[in-house]
C-alpha cells in the first residue's frame, strides 16, 4: 500500500511513519522536506502529489489548515472505494481544554468531515481522536496528565486502516482512562 | 471478567452476548427473562454490582441514561469496572426522514435520533468534567442486520451485529489505563 502522511518527521506522524514504512510505501510531507502546511499553496501541493496514494493521513496541524486537505482530497477520492483518508483529531473536538482556538479548529475538522461522511461517498473516512499523548507539541504537560505514547495511537490507526474495505471506523477516541 | 449485559436475547445486544460467552463469564438482562429496563432498574444494577463490565444496550426511550448514571454513581471510583454504552451512528446528525427509518412510524424514529444525542451527551458530561476511575466507552453502529430493521436489508449496505461484537472484544482488550471513549462503526456505503 501507499500511504501519504502529514507531519511525519515527528509526534503521532512520526510513530505512524515508523510503523507503517516497515510494510508498506510511506510518502511523508513535513516542513523538514519543503512542505509546510501553513504556506499558501503547499496544501493544494500535497494533495496533487498524494492522489496515486491508497492512504492519507492528515495529520499535521495548522490552524484550519486539515480541514482545508480534508476538502481538497475528499473532492478527489469521494468516489473511490478502495482510498482512505484518516483525519488526526483531537480529544479537544469535544470542547475540552483551555485552548478554545485549537479546540475550534478541531471541531471545524470533526464537523466537516461528518458533513461529507453521512452523503453518499464510496471511499473510507477514519476520525481518531486522542487525548494527551507524549508529543513536543504538549511538553509543558509531560507529567502533569497521564498520556498516551504515539505508538499506541499509531498502532490503534493500524488497527482501524487494517479492518475489511467494508467496515469503516468512523470515529474513535482514546484517552488514558484517569487523566491525572 | 464477569459482564452483565441488558438486552440480550435479539440484536446486537445478543450477537455481543454470544460472543463474549465463550470467553467471558456473562449474564443477560431482558424482558424474556424477567428484566424490563423500563421498570427493574434498580434491580438490573443492583444485580450488575458485582460484575466487572456492564453493557448498557437495550434501548427504551432516556431510559439508557438512567442505566448509566445509576451503574456509573456505583463505580465512578474503580478502576476495576467498565460501562459501555451502545449509541447509535444517528447521534451524528440531525433526523432525517428521507434516510431508511430505525422506527416503526416517523415520530419513534425522529425520538430515538433525539435520545441516542441525549444519550451521548449525558455520557459526555460525565466522560470528560468528573474526575473518575472506571472506563467509559460508547460505541456507535451505524446500521446493522438486526431484525429491527429487516425491511431495509435490500436497500441499506449494513454491517453484521458480530461486527459489533468484535469490536467490544477488541475493546476489552485494552489495558485498563486505555480508555477507548467512544468509537464510530459502520458500512462506509450505506446508500
Amino acid at each position: 500500500m501507499k500511504i501519504a502522511i502529514t507531519g511525519h518527521t515527528k509526534g503521532i506522524g512520526k510513530a505512524c511513519f515508523d510503523l507503517f514504512n516497515t510494510n508498506n510505501n510511506c510518502i511523508g510531507f513535513s516542513r523538514s522536506n519543503g512542505f509546510d502546511i501553513s504556506v499558501n499553496g503547499v496544501v493544494e501541493k500535497i494533495v496533487q502529489d498524494s492522489l496515486d496514494a491508497d492512504v492519507f493521513i492528515n495529520n499535521a496541524y495548522f490552524e484550519f489548515k486539515q480541514t482545508e486537505i480534508f476538502k481538497h482530497l475528499f473532492e478527489q477520492w469521494q468516489s473511490l472505494e478502495d482510498k482512505t483518508i484518516i483525519n488526526i483529531n483531537s480529544r479537544s473536538k469535544y470542547g475540552v481544554g483551555k485552548n478554545q482556538f485549537y479546540a475550534s479548529t478541531k471541531k471545524d475538522l470533526a464537523n466537516t468531515s461528518y458533513q461529507a461522511m453521512f452523503n453518499k461517498k464510496n471511499c473510507r473516512v477514519i476520525n481518531i481522536n486522542p487525548g494527551y499523548v507524549e508529543t513536543d507539541m504538549v511538553k509543558e504537560h509531560i507529567g502533569k496528565f497521564n498520556m498516551l505514547t504515539p505508538s499506541k495511537v499509531a498502532d490503534t490507526i493500524k488497527w482501524c486502516l487494517d479492518q475489511p474495505q467494508d467496515i469503516e471506523i468512523g470515529e474513535l477516541s482514546i484517552w488514558k482512562t484517569t487523566l491525572r | 471478567m464477569r459482564i452483565a449485559i441488558t438486552g440480550h436475547s435479539k440484536g446486537i445486544g445478543k450477537s455481543i452476548f454470544d460472543t463474549l460467552q465463550q470467553s467471558h463469564n456473562c449474564k443477560g438482562f431482558s424482558r424474556s427473562n424477567g428484566y424490563d429496563i423500563t421498570q427493574d432498574a434498580d434491580k438490573i444494577i443492583e444485580e450488575s454490582n458485582d460484575f466487572d463490565v456492564f453493557i448498557n444496550n437495550a434501548y427504551s426511550g432516556l431510559y439508557q441514561v438512567k442505566l448509566f448514571d445509576m451503574i456509573f454513581d456505583k463505580w465512578k471510583d474503580d478502576p476495576n469496572k467498565q460501562i459501555i454504552n451502545i449509541g447509535s451512528k444517528s447521534k451524528y446528525y440531525p433526523f432525517n426522514d428521507e434516510q431508511p427509518q430505525l422506527k416503526k412510524d416517523k415520530r419513534s424514529s425522529k425520538a430515538y435520533n433525539d435520545n441516542k444525542k441525549s444519550i451521548s451527551h449525558s455520557i459526555y458530561a460525565k466522560q470528560m468534567y468528573l474526575s473518575k476511575q472506571c472506563k467509559i466507552i460508547t460505541i456507535h453502529p451505524g446500521y446493522t442486520r438486526t431484525d429491527f430493521i429487516k425491511h431495509h436489508w435490500d436497500n441499506v449496505n449494513m454491517i453484521d451485529p458480530k461486527d459489533v461484537a468484535d469490536v467490544i472484544q477488541w475493546v476489552l482488550s485494552m489495558p485498563s489505563h486505555i480508555e477507548i471513549g467512544e468509537l464510530g462503526i459502520w458500512h462506509p456505503r450505506e446508500f
